[in-house]
């Protein structure tokens, strides 16, 4: 009895708890401590530590120690508070403010979609433009008004290196007006330099959107979920977006199925995703402990000691650390979300194989079979009749399939 | 007479060797940078298949004129041997085009004597050094080495119609002016 006892509190101080709560605690005690000791001053704090008897001063550590424990179990019960905290669940709550506090999550929204949407079509507005005045026949173009117009374009592809969004403003609209004019004059077989270089220029932009675009679809899949499931904080929309991401990709219901995925998974992406959700438990705790130090320091702190211009740096001190630290959960959650994605990915059908389904044929039936198997579990929808795995041979499959 | 003395040995670096997933309009840019009339299409290490420029060309035709100009650019070497072995497109013969002839799956030495064999079997047939590194190619005839070596503008320049000649089939418009190119 006694070592299932202690193997319990042995697992209780894993490396999650000890990092994700422990330390955090640590250092939110630290603060207190340092910012007590600012108040009273240093050395009548030393002073009057050094005066205490030697029962004092052990039941000072031991009650300190203590304390920390107890802050750290606190923190480690509150883990999936803090998640939900930081995920903006609570914000509905604020009533009129919650809708002003997702506008940012919102706009960010917009702006990827609007970017994965936008066509590269700088070559066809090129070509559109020049094709009705483009004309073989006319005077030869001046050798010195070609120089000026290879000497424009590539002004403006400098400029376009510099900053994408002035390159293309000045292409429409002060590049080809001016190459409409100039081939609504001359020939056009004496103009293909120019047409060329431009025709480069609109390749090379062309490129930059379709990148642009690809890039802001992969984000928008990445750390947005669904219609209607917009949370206010980005990494409320992280994790939605993986909550979301085995039924976009499979049919599999995630709220259901990521504890059986997980159960399955083994190799490095196991590690991978440990470790991303410590540092993430880790980030979302320490970010909680310094907008809590910073709210008793602006509200608390005065009441104790009036100096405003010392509270104020602390509460700023300690927002701009609890920003820090949340800025790294997101990034965190980001690396886990890949890692969970290829997880998911990489054991899927064995999760189904698990699951006594056999193995599907195509993609298709493998969504068909993951939604027979949610209604299952989800409903308790047993009206699909489904094969079961036949039952391998004890000691492995035959020896001939093993080549 | 040895291999490398051969007048039907083509050094390695005289044919450009493109994965079979390369698109038309890499394979014409390499074979115009390349100045030849074809390239050998490669699984991996693996080489598998002579492709002349006229092959090429009749294959992007037939998909230029029944899709679209960008489609056509953008299929593949294997497509266009699939196609080939399918049966799927009539390919015009041309007394220029080597076709699509098959790499011999044995590879030969530079200093082995040429077999006999060769003239028969029709294909190329793979060359490597005596470090196991792909030398060359001995083809089996010499007209097939002269019809690959020799450049052919008409099938790998695309000419649009104000005549600008353009090295990329692209997006089926010229580069130097807003003319649609020819198939």
């Amino acid at each position: 009895m006694i070592a299932a006892v202690l193997d319990r509190i042995g697992s209780f101080f894993d490396r999650t708890f000890v990092v994700s709560a422990v330390f955090p605690a640590l250092i939110a005690l630290f603060i207190l401590g340092v910012t007590t000791m600012t108040v009273l001053g240093f050395e009548s704090s030393f002073l009057w530590f050094e005066s205490l008897s030697g029962a004092a001063k052990s039941a000072i550590m031991t009650s300190t120690t203590g304390s920390l424990l107890l802050l750290a179990f606190t923190l480690r019960a509150l883990r999936a508070n803090i998640l939900s905290l930081w995920c903006g669940q609570y914000v509905a709550r604020l009533g009129a403010l919650g809708p002003l506090w997702g506008s940012g999550q919102r706009n960010r929204h917009a702006a990827l979609r609007e970017t994965a949407r936008r066509r590269a079509d700088v070559v066809e507005l090129l070509r559109q433009r020049i094709t009705p005045v483009w004309t073989p026949i006319g005077p030869e173009a001046p050798q010195a008004t070609i120089e000026q117009l290879l000497q424009a374009i590539a002004r403006v592809e400098a400029n376009y290196q510099f900053s994408r969004e002035s390159g293309h403003h000045q292409f429409r609209g002060n590049l080809l007006p001016r190459l409409v004019i100039v081939f609504k004059q001359y020939n056009g077989h004496s103009l293909v330099r120019a047409y060329t270089s431009a025709n480069e220029l609109a390749k090379t932009m062309d490129a930059d959107i379709q990148i642009a675009a690809q890039t802001a679809d992969g984000d928008l899949d990445l750390c947005f979920g669904p219609a209607g499931t917009m949370r206010p904080t980005r990494l409320g929309n992280i994790v939605e977006a993986l909550d979301a991401y085995p039924f976009r990709r499979y049919g599999i219901e995630g709220s259901i199925f990521w504890p059986y995925l997980q159960q399955v998974m083994t190799g490095s992406v196991v590690d991978d995703m440990r470790d991303q959700r410590t540092l993430l438990d880790l980030g979302l705790t320490l970010a909680t402990v310094f907008t809590v130090l910073s709210m008793i320091a602006w509200f608390g702190g005065p009441w104790i000691w009036w100096d405003p211009f010392f509270w104020l740096s602390v509460g700023v001190a300690s927002l701009f650390f609890a920003w820090a630290f949340y800025l790294i959960a997101v990034q965190a959650a980001l690396a886990m979300s890949r890692a969970m994605r290829a997880g998911c990915d990489l054991f899927r059908l064995e999760a189904l194989h698990q699951l006594y389904r056999t193995h599907p044929a195509t993609f298709l039936e493998e969504r068909t079979t993951w939604q027979q198997v949610g209604r299952l579990a989800v409903y308790g929808d047993f009206t699909d009749d489904f094969a079961l795995r036949p039952r391998e041979p004890a000691g492995g499959p035959p020896a001939e399939a093993n080549p | 007479m040895l291999v490398h003395q051969s007048n039907l040995f083509i050094p390695a670096r005289s044919i450009p060797v493109m994965p079979l997933t390369s698109t038309l309009r890499a394979a014409f840019l390499e074979m115009n940078s390349y100045n030849v009339g074809g390239l050998i299409a490669a699984d991996g290490h693996l080489p598998l298949y002579v492709m002349g420029a006229a092959f090429l060309r009749s294959f992007f035709r037939s998909n230029f004129e029944k899709y679209n100009p960008t489609y056509a650019a953008t299929l593949t070497l294997s497509a266009a041997a699939l196609t080939k072995s399918r049966g799927e497109i009539h390919f015009a013969s041309d007394s220029r085009d080597i076709g699509l002839l098959s790499v011999a799956s044995v590879a030969l030495r530079l200093t082995d004597e040429i077999p006999d064999l060769v003239g028969g079997q029709g294909g190329f047939r793979l060359v490597v050094n005596h470090a196991a590194q792909r030398a060359g190619w001995l083809a089996a005839e010499q007209t097939i080495a002269n019809l690959i070596l020799t450049p052919q503008p008409d099938q790998t320049i695309f000419t649009c119609e104000q005549n600008h000649e353009n090295t990329d089939a692209d997006n089926g418009y010229c580069s130097h002016c807003p003319s649609k190119l020819k198939p």
